[in-house]
């Protein structure tokens, strides 16, 4: 019997596959933009374990949800406004290199980067 | 039929391949291209130590495959589809399988230069076909006789004498940067895209001053080619801070150039520094051919 067995990744993707994929908002987000056209995105976060026992204790209130801010900046404003569940990330980032004049594979970093930090705050999911 | 291909070059090796395929790893004399569906190429070169032997060379270079593959790898003659397009070298050709891909390449010694060169065309579902690998095979260029590399990767080409070494390279998205060196003498070579997003808070010399320090010295803007440059320069004024300068770690000698290509929504910079006076006419000719393609 093997003590340390490898464990088994799990289904991957290739990157045609994933580049096919649809972005799409969350539908508990809101947005605020601002003068400067750049937008603010208000999302809910619940408060860690840790932290909700210590509010709970001085009298907080049960439920702990939080609403966070991100603004993003003038790039980031720009594919977050291509977001619309309907373009795949493909389209995403064929459109933004042809925007702002990019090399694709310069897009595809930028706009892949960007829209797994969007993933990672929940902000968006891929379908 | 020209414009649905473009220029490679890095560390002396040149070739073109197909508009749509694209750079996807780069190394010391490596380098690899996908399409949208995967890797469909891969380059290694090297300089011949000694005698060359065609098995000795592919074992050496196929090193980054498997181990039961490159056994199973052994050069054979080329065949008459490809014979054309190497007849410069001396070239043997070779092919591999495995469960999911199949691979078909060639390894090409230029008696001129002693470079030896591994190429392999990756097939799976969709095979690059036969004769655009017949044309990538016949654009291959290993040497130059005019004592200058070319390095063309992404957007940037660049026309750099053979004596400055590539010490490191960046490639990011938003901004690339190849630092050459021959001895204590740094050319560095920058471009940063969405020259309208970098621009839109500050002119070119604020983001002069982003990019280096050259203490008490200001920038000086101008134009160039009908582009908004700006350039910045230091070196010891006095005899006694030339001789000091010897002395100290730091490069004594800098020089910057920027200049802004709105057409291509680019920003161009050529940084050099160094402890001796700076050669200027290489550094008119790295930034004449210094470009966006």
């Amino acid at each position: 019997m093997r003590l340390f067995r490898k464990k088994s990744k799990g289904p991957s993707i290739s990157r045609a596959e994933a580049l096919d994929r649809i972005p799409d908002k969350n539908v508990q987000i809101s947005e605020e933009r601002l003068d400067s056209g750049e937008v603010v995105i208000h999302y809910p976060v619940t408060m860690r374990p840790l932290f909700a026992g210590l509010v709970k204790r001085f009298g907080g209130p049960e439920v702990q949800i939080q609403t966070k801010k991100l603004q993003l900046d003038a790039l980031g404003t720009s594919v977050w406004a291509l977001i619309d569940g309907k373009c795949s990330v493909r389209q995403l980032i064929n459109s933004f290199a042809t925007t702002h004049q990019l090399e694709p594979r310069e897009a595809e970093v930028a706009v892949t980067q960007f829209l797994r930090e969007l993933g990672r705050r929940g902000l968006i999911g891929i379908r | 039929m020209l414009n649905r291909w473009k220029e490679i070059a890095w560390y002396g090796m040149r070739f073109k391949i197909p508009a749509d395929w694209q750079l996807s790893q780069i190394g010391v004399r490596y380098l690899s291209i996908e399409n949208e569906l995967g890797p469909v190429m891969e380059i290694k070169w090297a300089p011949v130590k000694g005698k060359f032997s065609h098995s000795t060379h592919l074992k050496q270079l196929s090193a980054l495959q498997k181990r039961q593959l490159r056994k199973s790898v052994k050069p054979e003659p080329v065949s008459s589809d490809w014979a054309a397009a190497l007849s410069d070298f001396k070239a043997s050709e070779f092919a591999w399988q495995s469960h999911s891909t199949r691979g078909r390449g060639a390894l090409m010694y230029c008696p001129i230069c002693r470079n030896v060169t591994l190429i392999q065309f990756f097939q799976k579902r969709s095979n690059p076909s036969q004769a655009v690998s017949v044309d990538i095979l016949a654009s291959i260029r290993d040497h130059r006789s005019d004592g200058q590399i070319l390095w063309a990767a992404y957007d940037i080409r660049a026309l750099v004498p053979e004596t400055y070494q590539l010490e490191s390279y960046r490639f990011e998205a938003g901004q690339y940067e190849l630092d050459f060196a021959e001895g204590s003498q740094h050319v560095i070579l920058y471009r940063w895209s969405m020259a309208s997003v970098l621009l839109d808070k500050q002119d070119l010399v604020q983001f002069a001053k982003t990019v280096a320090s050259f203490g008490k010295a200001e920038p000086i803007a101008g134009t160039i080619d009908g582009h908004d440059m700006v350039e910045w320069s230091t070196s010891p004024v006095a005899d006694w801070q030339r001789q000091l300068s010897r002395f100290k770690h730091k490069a004594s000698y800098c020089w910057l150039g920027l200049w802004h290509l709105e057409a291509q929504n680019r920003i161009l910079g050529v940084k050099a520094e160094g402890k001796k006076p700076l050669d200027t006419a290489v550094l008119d000719h790295i930034c004449t051919h210094y470009e966006i393609v």
